[in-house]
């Protein structure tokens, strides 16, 4: 709210500079957040209602200053008028409207309210419209009391009656839209028509005009989440309905009516035509609070007295006193958010302020369990890929949907509902998509080797019983080539498929998964031909693949001259579950290791894994320690259709020596067996 | 010439070759030249012998000995300090220029909020809290009802909500995780959090629809706001070094005496996050007695830290993830 400091002087007398009232009232929990053009503006928190009007505020500076709380003039021309009304009010719903005050006033002319309430209008960011408006404006912003006037002449039999809309009765607010009430909206109505929505906006077709010569001033007490579902309902939120959600005093519904009164008489001309109507039907009885000093104390951490603690309480204009250890308090009306022990406690601790309690350990300590299992498996997964040099990036949950995967409903995307943008339409169902994002976006800053990862959560549609399923993922992409900068080298090798595969292995090998499997799959987005599932013990983990070249230029704006781009996606969760994090000690090899290389000549098409497996299976395992690629190459010289594939084998025995006649054998056995099983010959 | 006369002479004329042989090899051939076993011009002297009078033969004798010595000393001599000159040109020959950059490593960054993070979950471990972990789509009940959220009250405005259906939302804090801890915990509680939490707002340079917060949850019996307030000093020291604290009142429906906590940050205050000693309805709606145990809790941003500590002055950057700024960290 804003507030123009020089209106809340005129009820707290001080010399404190107004930085140290702002500062008063900052640490006392009404946050001044700027003091702008001579005004607060301050933060009030949901809960102090009384905080949205200089009278309110002035209460809690003085409070906080140790001042005597601030008093409002009497106003002068309460007791002028006898006469009877001539308006009745009938209230319906008296849960809703606990309280209903209102007065007929005669000889209203539209002047102009008068220069100094224009100005402190404007300063609390308000238009100044007339003097009637401008009046129930002011003595709004002044005593935090709505008020609002009714064109007498257009209240069909004088009769103003309180009650919930029913049947969707249509009005036309002041603002000039046509609403359709829905049922049950506390409503401000004549024997014919709806006049206003309670607490929230009257109607166009009662205001107040230029022809107008007598209106019906309503204050009124409504009850906070009636206006509250009424605004919300409407979608229409107004200075009045924003201070009743947030409880407005009932005691101010007569004072700030008689106000009202008073100014209006004194500034617009008007006459009091006829009494004050005060409808209320319950005991406004203040609410009595016990507070027990010990356990003042033990919440606090402190040694308060009961003179302090009590002192306290009266200067936030509680009523206290304290017998023993025991203070019991009468809440002020204007306190609806006090109503138990550790409200008061709190009370308290704001006057003594927070700054002044006593600050310690704890006495007991307790032993922590340390981080998650997925939280530290997590940066486990972290630490390898940066490594690696991987750089991490950390992308929203929230994105719109990505050509990288199929629809929403065969992914299962989790939508959120009625969502404002694309942007903000639902959750991710992969990191991949974001990633490419980020990749694009730093292609674009001309950053000519991108190797990005991301861990998080990825999102799917579950079953009945746990609706919606979250799983961990890390997934990466890869572009370009390392940069020159080296004396040596002056420009490494592009990225592809398998700097992408090569980083999942070795990953996999850190974590020492075994049983790791490669798939040709296909997958929305990805280069029909370089794209690979990953299975751990027969389980689908994640995949490898170049991304669509097509694809990352027409639907990702990738810049032109971008080669390829290489990602990787897995399930965290599911690697962690394979993951062997026991190791056991190998001995170091007592006698050395004989290494053999051996070339064939296969069909192109033969995967590099089937001569792998042809020569695991003819090699004794008891003395083949590894096999490894040496090359693959096509070439005219070995003809169309075929490649070339070099292997080494090398072989060590735990017992002894080999012989050059056993590591022979071996080879025999091993190129019979490519012979056959993959129709390879020797080159 | 005497034998005598050809020894002065031929021992003359060795120590000039040594003296004037450049290289190793050159070297080599002066020693067989002169000391060689057969044909060593001074060896060869030691045949002369015969021709004198006995009386001379082992004057002769000696004296060629002393001369074999004298060169032998000379070629020594010589070699190494030919050979230490040899070892310079090679050396000189491998020179390079050591102003040319380095070879480096190649060396991933991890993302200034996964760093904060790190930071946060070691200093909380080392304090003596565990961590959980719960959903990001969290149930209404947890994310407001068990925090003692009044119905439909305003303080709702302040977490407009992403909502998914009528019961389940992204929680807008990660205090949601209290009712599951104590759902699952007995007093004493050192229980922590972390974790992305989502609020409709509009994106700008100090907004985000989506940020990071750690929850922090202490219950057990005599702990007080004097507790709360040291706790939070000791843990800020830790993560910012000495930075001025400042605690003020402030409301949240799930703590009462509720605290905003912020650190002094150039001429204003960096707001941190919300605090307080956690309200008795929510130890009693989860089966705490309120009387026999009092705890503290805190909800703290993680996004605004490196923006304390590293001046970023734009919280886009983290979800922009431009490389030049990722390898600043």
């Amino acid at each position: 709210m804003k507030l123009p400091i020089e209106w809340l002087r005129t009820l707290v007398q001080t010399s404190s500079s107004d930085s140290e009232i702002a500062d008063a009232l900052t640490m006392a929990g009404l946050e001044v957040e700027e003091i702008i053009d001579g005004a607060f503006h301050t933060k009030v928190t949901p809960n102090r209602g009384d905080w949205l009007s200089i009278y309110g505020t002035a209460r809690e500076a003085a409070a906080s200053l140790n001042l005597p709380p601030p008093v409002m003039g009497r106003p002068s021309h309460d007791a002028l008028s006898k006469r009877n009304s001539s308006v009745s009010v009938d209230i319906r719903d008296r849960a809703l409207c606990p309280r209903y005050s209102y007065r007929v006033i005669h000889n209203v002319t539209m002047c102009a309210s008068p220069r100094w309430m224009q100005q402190r209008l404007i300063a609390c960011g308000m238009r100044p419209v007339n003097a009637v408006v401008d009046i129930t404006n002011y003595v709004m912003l002044e005593m935090g009391q709505p008020l609002h006037a009714f064109d007498l002449a257009t209240i069909n039999s004088g009769k103003i009656i309180v009650r919930t809309s029913v049947g969707s009765e249509r009005l036309k607010t002041i603002d000039g839209v046509d609403r359709v009430l829905p049922d049950g909206l506390l409503v401000i109505a004549d024997p014919i028509a709806v006049a206003g929505v309670a607490g929230v906006m009257g109607g166009a077709s009662t205001e107040v005009t230029n022809s107008t010569t007598s209106i019906i001033l309503e204050s009124a007490h409504f009850a906070p989440l009636a206006v509250r579902r009424a605004a919300k309902l409407l979608n229409l939120s107004t200075e009045a309905s924003y201070r009743f959600e947030r409880h407005v005093d009932p005691a101010l519904v007569p004072l700030a009516l008689a106000r009202a009164t008073e100014l209006l008489v004194d500034h617009a001309g008007c006459e009091v035509g006829e009494e004050l109507i005060d409808d209320y039907s319950y005991e406004l009885a203040a609410r009595k609070i016990e507070l027990r000093i010990p356990r003042l104390n033990a919440v606090l951490g402190t040694n308060i007295s009961g003179e302090t603690a009590c002192h306290a309480l009266t200067r936030l204009s509680f009523r206290a006193s304290h017998t023993g250890d025991v203070i019991s308090a009468e809440v002020p009306t204007f306190r609806s958010d006090v109503s138990k022990e550790i409200d008061l406690i709190e009370e308290v601790a704001r006057i003594v302020g927070y700054e002044s309690l006593p600050e310690r350990l704890p006495a007991t300590y307790c032993v922590s369990n340390g981080d998650t299992v997925q939280g530290s498996f997590a940066q486990h997964v972290r630490q390898k890929l940066s490594g690696f040099g991987l750089d991490e990036a950390v992308t929203h949950s929230l994105s719109a949907p990505s050509i990288f995967q199929q629809d929403d409903d065969t992914v299962g995307r989790i939508r959120i509902r009625s969502a404002l943008s694309a942007e903000l339409s639902g959750l991710r169902t992969s990191l991949v998509p974001n990633l490419l994002t980020v990749l694009v976006h730093n292609a674009r800053q001309r950053v000519s080797y991108i190797r990005l990862f991301e861990i998080g959560k990825v999102f799917q549609l579950g079953n009945n019983e746990a609706p919606y399923g979250e799983r961990r993922s890390v997934a990466a992409v890869f572009h370009g080539s390392t940069d020159a900068g080296s004396s040596k080298i002056e420009k490494g090798p592009n990225v592809d498929f398998f700097y992408a595969k090569g980083i999942v292995e070795q990953l996999l090998e850190n974590f020492n998964v075994e049983q790791i499997e490669f798939r040709t799959s296909m997958r929305a987005g990805m280069h029909a031909a370089r794209c690979a599932d990953v299975s751990i013990t027969g389980q689908l983990v994640g995949f490898v693949a170049e991304l669509d070249p097509d694809v990352l230029k027409s639907e990702m704006g990738a810049p032109n001259g971008v080669g390829r781009v290489a990602t990787f996606e897995l399930d965290i969760e599911l690697l962690r579950a394979a993951a062997r994090t026991n190791k056991v000690y190998k001995k170091l090899p007592k006698y050395p290791a004989v290494s053999r290389d051996i070339a064939v000549v296969v069909q192109k098409t033969l995967p590099y894994e089937a001569i792998r497996a042809a020569v695991q299976s003819a090699a004794d395992p008891k003395i083949t320690e590894s096999i490894s690629l040496r090359s693959v190459f096509e070439s005219d010289k070995i003809g169309t259709g075929q490649k070339s594939v070099a292997l080494r084998i090398q072989f060590r025995a735990t017992d002894r020596t080999l012989v050059d006649s056993e590591v022979e054998s071996q080879m025999g056995t091993v190129l019979s067996r490519l012979q056959t099983d993959c129709g390879a010959t020797q080159r | 010439m005497s034998p005598l006369e050809q020894l002065e002479l031929i021992s003359r004329e060795a120590l000039d070759a040594v003296a004037s042989a450049n290289t190793i090899a050159e070297l080599d051939v002066v020693e067989q030249e002169f000391l060689g076993r057969s044909k060593g011009r001074l060896t060869g002297l030691l045949r002369l012998i015969g021709t004198l009078p006995a009386d001379e033969k082992p004057q002769f004798g000696a004296s060629v000995n002393e001369k074999k010595q004298c060169i032998e000393a000379a070629l020594s001599t010589r070699k190494i300090s030919l050979a230490q000159f040899e070892r310079d040109l090679k050396r000189a020959a491998d020179a390079v220029d050591i102003t040319l950059p380095g070879e480096r490593p190649v060396q991933g960054t991890i993302h200034p909020i996964t760093q904060q993070i790190e930071q946060i979950k070691s200093v909380l471990i080392r304090m003596g809290y565990s961590f959980h972990e719960y959903p990001d789509i969290e149930h209404y009940h947890y994310n407001f009802e068990t925090l003692n959220y009044p119905e439909d009250h305003p303080a709702f405005d302040e977490q407009m909500s992403f909502y998914i259906d009528d019961n389940y939302l992204l929680r807008t804090q990660t205090t949601a995780f209290q009712a599951h801890v104590l759902e699952s915990t007995k007093p004493p509680v050192r229980a922590a959090t972390i974790g992305k939490c989502y609020r409709y707002e509009a994106v700008d340079a100090t907004h985000s629809h989506t940020f990071h917060q750690v929850d922090l949850l202490a219950i057990d019996e005599g702990l007080s706001l004097a507790d709360l307030k040291g706790t939070f000093s000791y843990f800020i020291k830790q993560i910012f070094g000495d930075v001025v604290v400042r605690f003020r009142p402030d409301f949240f429906p799930f703590v009462e005496p509720g605290v905003e906590v912020a650190i002094k940050w150039g001429d204003g205050w960096l707001e941190l996050g919300g605090a307080g000693m956690v309200h008795p309805n929510i130890l009693e709606s989860l089966g705490v007695d309120s009387e026999r145990f009092t705890g503290f809790a805190w909800g703290l941003g993680i996004d605004r830290m490196p923006i304390a500590k590293y001046g970023i002055d734009d919280i886009r950057l983290y979800a922009e993830n431009d490389l030049r700024f990722l390898k600043q960290f």
